[in-house]
Formats: structure tokens, C-alpha cells, sequence
């Protein structure tokens, strides 16, 4: 999961860019097996934007995730499936509440760096994709205006702000709750 | 049931890695 990170993410975000474009390695194999006329798949839209946020970022949710699933024990779910609980249940209900560390720990890992991120917008995005990172990178370069700019950086650091003080209140919250 | 299991797994571990190391394969063949 992690050899991905032995290649520098501006590299890989510039092979997107050459699978995705018209005439991309995807738009050719799905032509080629008559599945498409016409180039289905393109860059410079907020698809392309979001495949490859969540292309860099998988990792760091896979990671916890898997951190925190393995640690699972599965006579747990020998017993729920025991109980008569169906898999869709046993998944809801036992092995779902159990990950949810995990599964807040990934998601604060992604959002951090997500929710700045520059590079992937600005390669693969066109200009009606907006992120925050993009918006910085345009009022303090392009349009050279600072208050703007440093406006949007503190609405930044309020947006990252809000869920770190709520993860950090669900970690210190006392566990009386628990039988 | 189990084998459903098995082909599931096997299924989303292909796509997992597949999605992960498209560019890079890419990268390799150029």
C-alpha cells in the first residue's frame, strides 16, 4: 500500500493526466473494446479532481483502517454469526463500531491534507474545480491580494480546526457510558 | 458463503492495487 509513496505524488498526478486524457490510456482500451465512441473520461473536471484526491490519499485511510481492523477479534463475529446475526449485521453491529477509532483516525489523517491540497486541483482540475489551496494559490500570486488571501488561509485554518477540536473532545471524553 | 467471501476479497484487493498502481505501471512502461 505504501510503494505508491516511493514515486514523487507530482510524477504519478502527471501519469493521471496521461491515463485520463482523450486520447489516455483508458479512453483507448475502452474504445478498443467497443465499449465507448466517444472519450469518456476526461481531465479539467471535478471528477478527474476527485479521483485523484482520493488516488493520494487512499492510503492514509487504508492504513489506520487496516491497523485498526486487524486487531479485531474474530471470535467476536464467530459469536455474532452464532447468535444468528446475518453478515450485513455482524458488519453494522459488531465489526463497525469497533473500526470507528480507526476510522476517525483515517479520516482526520486524509482531511488535513486534503482540504489544502494545491497540486492535484491545479493539474487535474480546470478552472471551475475551486479548493481552498487553489484559491490561496491564485489570490497571493495571480491576483496579488494579500488580505484575500490571508483571509481565506484563516478560513482554512478554521475549517481544519473544527473537527481536531472534535476528535480531540471524543478521545478525552470520559467512558462512563460503558457498561 | 465462504467462497462468496473469497471472491469478494480477491475482487477488492485486484481493484485496491489495481486503482494504486496504474499510474506507476504506466510510469514503468514509458
Amino acid at each position: 500500500v505504501i510503494l505508491p509513496f516511493w514515486t514523487s505524488l507530482l510524477i504519478r498526478v502527471y501519469a493521471w493526466i496521461a491515463i485520463l486524457q482523450p486520447t489516455g490510456l483508458l479512453n483507448r482500451a475502452l474504445a478498443a473494446l467497443g465499449l465507448i465512441d466517444q472519450p469518456l473520461l476526461r481531465i479539467s473536471n471535478g471528477f478527474s479532481v476527485v479521483l485523484g484526491l482520493v488516488y493520494a490519499y487512499l492510503p492514509f485511510m487504508i492504513l489506520p483502517l487496516y491497523g485498526s481492523l486487524s486487531q479485531l477479534d474474530e471470535s467476536l463475529l464467530e459469536a455474532a454469526a452464532d447468535l444468528g446475526a446475518r453478515p450485513v449485521r455482524v458488519f453494522c453491529e459488531v465489526v463497525l463500531p469497533l473500526s470507528l477509532p480507526g476510522v476517525a483516525a483515517g479520516a482526520l489523517l486524509v482531511f488535513i491534507p486534503a482540504i489544502g491540497e494545491f497540486v492535484i486541483p491545479d493539474l487535474l482540475g480546470g478552472p471551475g474545480t475551486l479548493m481552498v489551496g487553489k484559491v490561496l494559490w491564485r489570490e497571493f500570486f495571480d491576483n496579488v491580494d494579500w488580505p484575500a488571501a490571508a483571509a481565506v488561509a484563516m478560513v482554512l485554518v478554521a475549517l481544519l480546526t473544527a473537527p481536531l477540536l472534535l476528535a480531540q473532545r471524543l478521545v478525552e471524553r470520559p467512558e462512563t457510558s460503558r457498561p | 458463503m465462504s467462497r462468496n467471501l473469497t471472491v469478494f476479497r480477491a475482487a477488492a484487493l485486484a481493484l485496491g492495487f489495481g486503482f494504486l498502481y496504474l499510474p506507476i505501471a504506466l510510469l514503468v512502461a514509458y
